[in-house]
C-alpha cells in the first residue's frame, strides 16, 4: 500500500464516470469523441460540415473552391485506435502545502487514477513531471507493469524533498526550474490528451509552459487543466494564526512576527486571480480544457490525511474533464 | 520527606512555567506567499505570561503524570476487596472419635459431619477462586494423616466407616489441624466434631472454623473405680465407681461383678460437683471385677468398666508406743519401716528413716492458751478445730526439735506443737492419751491418727479400667466421650470460606503509579501527534 494509491476504488470510480457521461455532454473537445468521430491523421476523405463537427477540421482551402460559401467540408480521417494521454504533473514544493493536505498528495492521487482509466481503455500514458527534481521527467507506462511504473514513478515524485525545501535557500528563486518541456513536446503524439494537474500558481517569467501549453493544443490534442485551489484554506489558516512568521519562497526567514491582516490577503487573492486569468489568457490556443471552477480545499477545520482523502474521493469522479477525455466507463 | 516536597515543588513550577511560556510564532508557508504582500509585524509580547494553556488536556496529563509519579515515589499502597477469593486451601478436621457414632434424630453425628464436609466442599467449590485445595484429617485419640479430598464428587467411601472406637480430646483435633502444610496452602481449617468450639491459633492468615455438631443426648458413664483400703483395718476395704452424667437424671444403679457374686450398688450424687456421681460396693478380695450401668443410654461405649483389683498391700510399722496398741490392719515393721515411737530418748540413728515421733503433750490439767503461727497442713490440721484445741492445749515439744523438723503448729509462746520433716518424712505431734477426758482424748488421739495416715497410709490409686462396649468391645478412653449430652452451639456459618477472602488487603501499588504515570506521558505525547496530524508524512 502506497501513500500515492488513489482513496477510491477503479470499480467506484468507473461507475462514477459513466454517471458523469450520461449527465454532461461531451463538449467536442474530448478526444475519444473526435477518435470516434474519425480524427487521425491519416485522411480519408471529404465530407459536408455537419453541425458539431469541431471547427478545427474544417478545410478551408477545399471549402472555398464550393459552389457556396457556406458549403463547408470537412476533413475525415481514418480512426485512430490508442490515444495518447499526457500527464503533466505540477511538482514545485509549493504543491506540498497545506501542509495537513498538500495538493500535490490529491495530484499524485489523480494522476494514478486517470492513469488507471485511460490504461484500462487501452490508451497509452505518458507521466511527466513539470519542474526539474530527482523522479524521472518522462515515464511512458508500458502493458504489464504499467501500474507498478506509475506508482514507482508517483512515489518518487512524493519522497522527493518535502513542503519547505525551496524556502530556506535565501537568493533562490523559490521556484525549481521547468523541466525539459521542449523534450516533452517531441513526445506528443497527434490527436492525443494532454493533462495538467496543478495549482498554476508558478512564475512563467521566461514563458515556458506557455510554449508548452500552446504547442500541447496543436496537432488535434486537447490540453486539459486541472487546477487545485487551496487559496481560501490556507487564509483560513493564516486567520487562525493570527500572528506568524511568514515563510516566503527565495527569502530567509523575517525577523519579527507579522500578523494576519484581512485587507493584505485581499489583494493577495486579487492577485492570484489576475496571475490566473493571465496564464489562461496565455496558453489559450483553441484546445484549452481549464474549467473556471477548480477543484477548491474545504475549510481547515477538515484537515489531515483523512479529510484529503475524502475530499478527493468526493470531488474527483465528478469532475468535468473525465467526461470530456471519455476514460473510464470501463468497470 | 523534604525532599518529595522539594520534588512535588519543582515539578508543579516546571509544569507550570511550561505552559505559561507564549508559545513562538508559527513559522507558517502558504502556496502563493509570493502574492502576498508586506503583512504588519505584530506587537512584541512577553516570553511568559498569565494564559490560560493552550492546550487543556496535555496540560492535564502532565499534570496527572507528575502527581502519579510523586505518588509512587511515596510508595503508594492500595487497599483492595477483592470480589472473590484468590486461593481457597481448606483442610477438614474431622473427629472420628467413638461418640460421633451416637444417633440423634435417626442418623449419627458423623454422618451429620459429612453432610456439613459435602457442604463446606461445595462452597470452596463455588467460590470462584483462581485456585483451590482440599485436605482431610480424621482425628481420633491422635491425629491421623492428611487425605487429599477432590472439590467435586463423590467423597471416599471410608469415611462413613472411618469411625474409631477409642475417646478423642480436643487437644487431638488442634494438633491434627496444626499439622504441616503439605502441597495445600490453607486459608481455612474447618473442624468437624461434636466437641464445643475452642480458641485454635493456626497461624496468620488462617480461619478456623468450629463446627459442633450432633444434638445433646442424654448419657451416664463410668469414670474410675477405685479399691478403698480400710483405715487401719478399723472398718473393711471397699469398690468406689464414679461416673459423670450429662444431659439425662441421674441412674439409679450400678450393677458391680465381683469375685463373689454380684452387687446392686445404689448411685448417689457428689455433692460437690455438678454432672459426678459415685457408687460404693464391698471388696470381696482380688480378681476381676466389672461395673456396668444398668440402664441404656446416649452412648454405650462407658456404660461398663472391667479391672483386676490386687488385694491390698499391708503396711508395716516399727511399732514402739507403749500408750497405744498397733492397729490391727498395720503390720508389724522392722528397722526398715515406718518409726512409731516417744521421741524422747531416741538414738540418732533412730531419725534416719521415716518416723511419728511423739511427746507427751496432753494432760489432765491443761490451761486455756492460744495458738500462735501454723503452717497450713491439711493432712494435719484439716480435722482438728483450733478452739477445742486453744480450750486443752498441748504442752509444746520439750527441747529443741530434732535436726530436720519445721514447726508446723506452734503456740503463742513459741513453742512447737506439731514439726514435719519432708525428707526422710517424718512428724512430731503430741501422744496419744486415750484416758484423758475430751476434748484432749479426742484431740489427742485425732492428731495422732491424722499424723499416722499421712505417714502409713498411700493414696489409693485409680484401677486402670477397659472401656467395653454393648458386644463386649474395647473402648480406649471412653470416658473422653461421655459428656454427650452438653449443649450444643450455634452451626457455623460455612459462607465463611468464601467471604474471608474479601477481608482487605494490601498491596504495593507503587508499580502500578509509575505505569499509570507513564501512560499519561504517553497520552500527552499522542495529544501532541494528533494536534500535528495536520501533517501528513
Amino acid at each position: 500500500m502506497s501513500v500515492t494509491d488513489p482513496p477510491i476504488p477503479l470499480a467506484a470510480l468507473g461507475r462514477a464516470v459513466l454517471r458523469l457521461r450520461q449527465n454532461v455532454p461531451a463538449s467536442g473537445l474530448g478526444v475519444h469523441v473526435r477518435r470516434r468521430q474519425g480524427h487521425s491523421l491519416e485522411f480519408r476523405e471529404y465530407r459536408p460540415y455537419q453541425r458539431g463537427d469541431d471547427i478545427r477540421t474544417v478545410d478551408w482551402r477545399a471549402s472555398s473552391r464550393m459552389p457556396r460559401r457556406s458549403d463547408l467540408l470537412v476533413r475525415s480521417f481514418e480512426a485512430e485506435q490508442q490515444l495518447t494521454l499526457v500527464i503533466v504533473l505540477d511538482n514545485r514544493p509549493d504543491m506540498r502545502l497545506p501542509e495537513a493536505m498538500p495538493k500535490l498528495l490529491y495530484a499524485l492521487w489523480a494522476v494514478r487514477a486517470l492513469a488507471t482509466l485511460a490504461l484500462g481503455q487501452g490508451d497509452e500514458v505518458v507521466l511527466a513531471r513539470l519542474f526539474s527534481g530527482a523522479a524521472p521527467a518522462i515515464a511512458r507506462l508500458r502493458d504489464g507493469t504499467a501500474q507498478i511504473q506509475a506508482r514507482r514513478w508517483a512515489d518518487a515524485i512524493w519522497q522527493d524533498g518535502d513542503a519547505r525545501s525551496g524556502y530556506p535557500r535565501a537568493g533562490d528563486a523559490g521556484q525549481p526550474d521547468f523541466a525539459d518541456l521542449a523534450r516533452l513536446v517531441r513526445r506528443l503524439r497527434p490527436a492525443g490528451a494532454v493533462v495538467v494537474i496543478s495549482d498554476m500558481l508558478f512564475d512563467d517569467q521566461e514563458h515556458r509552459f506557455m510554449q508548452f501549453a500552446r504547442a500541447a493544443q496543436g496537432q488535434r490534442r486537447s490540453l486539459s487543466v486541472l487546477q487545485l485551489d487551496s487559496l481560501q484554506h490556507e487564509t483560513a489558516l493564516l486567520r487562525h494564526e493570527r500572528e506568524f512568521r511568514l515563510l516566503r519562497p527565495g527569502h530567509a526567514v523575517e525577523e519579527g512576527t507579522q500578523q494576519f491582516d484581512e485587507s493584505v490577503l485581499a489583494a493577495a487573492a486579487d492577485a492570484v486571480a489576475r496571475h490566473l486569468a493571465m496564464s489562461r489568457h496565455a496558453i489559450q490556443a483553441g484546445g484549452l480544457d481549464w474549467p473556471f471552477e477548480p477543484v477548491t480545499w474545504p475549510e481547515p477545520d477538515l484537515s489531515g490525511a483523512e479529510a484529503l482523502r475524502s475530499h478527493f474521493s468526493r470531488t474527483f469522479p465528478g469532475l468535468p474533464m473525465l467526461a470530456g477525455l471519455t476514460l473510464g466507463g470501463i468497470a | 520527606m523534604i525532599w518529595a516536597a522539594a520534588i512535588i515543588v519543582l515539578a508543579g513550577l516546571a509544569i507550570l512555567g511550561w505552559h505559561m511560556q507564549r508559545p513562538r510564532p508559527r513559522n507558517m508557508a502558504v502556496s502563493f506567499a509570493r502574492f502576498i504582500p508586506q503583512l504588519p509585524m505584530a506587537p512584541s509580547r512577553a516570553r511568559f505570561a498569565l494564559a490560560w494553556p493552550r492546550d487543556g488536556w496535555a496540560l492535564a496529563c502532565l499534570l496527572v503524570a507528575a502527581a502519579l509519579a510523586i505518588w509512587a515515589l511515596l510508595d503508594g499502597r492500595r487497599e483492595y476487596q477483592s470480589s472473590r477469593p484468590r486461593h481457597l486451601g481448606l483442610r477438614v478436621v474431622l473427629d472420628l472419635s467413638a461418640s460421633m457414632g451416637v444417633q440423634d434424630g435417626g442418623i449419627t453425628r458423623l454422618e451429620r459431619a459429612l453432610v456439613r464436609l459435602e457442604e463446606a466442599r461445595r462452597e470452596v467449590a463455588e467460590a470462584g477462586a483462581n485456585s483451590a485445595c482440599l485436605e482431610l484429617v480424621g482425628a481420633g485419640a491422635m491425629p491421623g494423616a492428611v487425605q487429599v479430598l477432590p472439590l467435586a464428587g463423590e467423597l471416599p467411601d471410608t469415611l462413613a466407616g472411618g469411625l474409631r472406637f477409642e475417646g478423642a480430646e480436643v487437644s487431638s483435633l488442634v494438633a491434627a489441624g496444626l499439622l504441616p502444610q503439605a502441597d495445600c496452602a490453607l486459608t481455612h481449617i474447618l473442624v468437624l466434631t461434636d466437641m464445643p468450639p475452642v480458641m485454635v491459633a493456626a497461624g496468620d492468615g488462617v480461619d478456623v472454623i468450629w463446627d459442633q455438631v450432633g444434638a445433646p443426648v442424654g448419657n451416664a458413664g463410668i469414670r474410675q473405680l477405685r479399691l478403698m483400703q480400710s483405715a487401719f483395718g478399723q472398718t473393711s476395704s471397699e469398690i468406689r465407681v464414679e461416673g459423670v452424667v450429662s444431659g439425662q437424671d441421674l441412674p439409679r444403679e450400678l450393677v458391680l461383678d465381683g469375685p463373689s457374686g454380684q452387687q446392686r450398688l445404689p448411685i448417689y450424687p457428689m455433692p460437690e460437683t455438678e454432672g459426678r456421681w459415685f457408687a460404693t460396693g464391698a471388696y470381696a478380695g482380688p480378681g476381676e471385677y466389672a461395673a456396668r450401668l444398668g440402664a441404656a443410654d446416649g452412648y454405650d461405649g462407658d456404660d461398663k468398666v472391667v479391672t483386676q483389683v490386687q488385694r491390698p498391700a499391708s503396711v508395716a510399722v516399727d511399732w514402739r508406743l507403749s500408750a497405744l496398741a498397733r492397729p490391727v490392719g498395720l503390720a508389724e515393721g522392722g528397722s526398715g519401716d515406718l518409726l512409731v515411737a516417744d521421741g524422747d530418748g531416741l538414738p540418732p540413728d533412730a531419725l534416719a528413716r521415716p518416723a511419728l515421733l511423739t511427746y507427751p503433750g496432753f494432760t489432765a490439767g491443761g490451761q486455756p492458751r492460744h495458738i500462735g503461727p501454723f503452717v497450713e497442713d491439711p493432712a494435719l490440721l484439716s480435722l482438728v478445730s483450733f478452739d477445742a484445741l486453744e480450750a486443752a492445749m498441748p504442752s509444746a515439744w520439750p527441747g529443741p526439735l530434732p535436726p530436720g523438723f519445721a514447726p508446723v503448729l506452734v503456740d503463742d509462746a513459741g513453742g512447737v506443737l506439731v514439726a514435719r520433716r519432708e525428707q526422710p518424712k517424718g512428724l512430731i505431734v503430741p501422744a496419744p492419751v486415750p484416758d484423758l477426758p475430751d476434748p484432749a482424748r479426742n484431740l489427742s488421739l485425732t492428731l495422732f491418727f491424722s499424723a499416722l495416715a499421712d505417714l502409713a497410709v498411700s493414696e489409693t490409686k485409680e484401677q486402670a479400667l477397659e472401656w467395653r462396649d454393648s458386644q463386649g468391645g474395647i473402648v480406649p478412653d471412653a470416658w473422653r466421650e461421655s459428656m454427650i449430652g452438653r449443649p450444643l452451639g450455634s452451626p457455623a456459618d460455612l459462607h465463611r470460606l468464601s467471604q474471608v477472602s474479601q477481608v482487605r488487603m494490601g498491596a504495593p501499588f507503587w508499580p502500578w503509579l509509575v505505569l499509570a504515570s507513564l501512560l499519561a506521558l504517553l497520552a500527552e505525547r499522542l495529544l501532541r501527534l494528533v494536534r500535528r496530524s495536520e501533517a501528513v508524512s
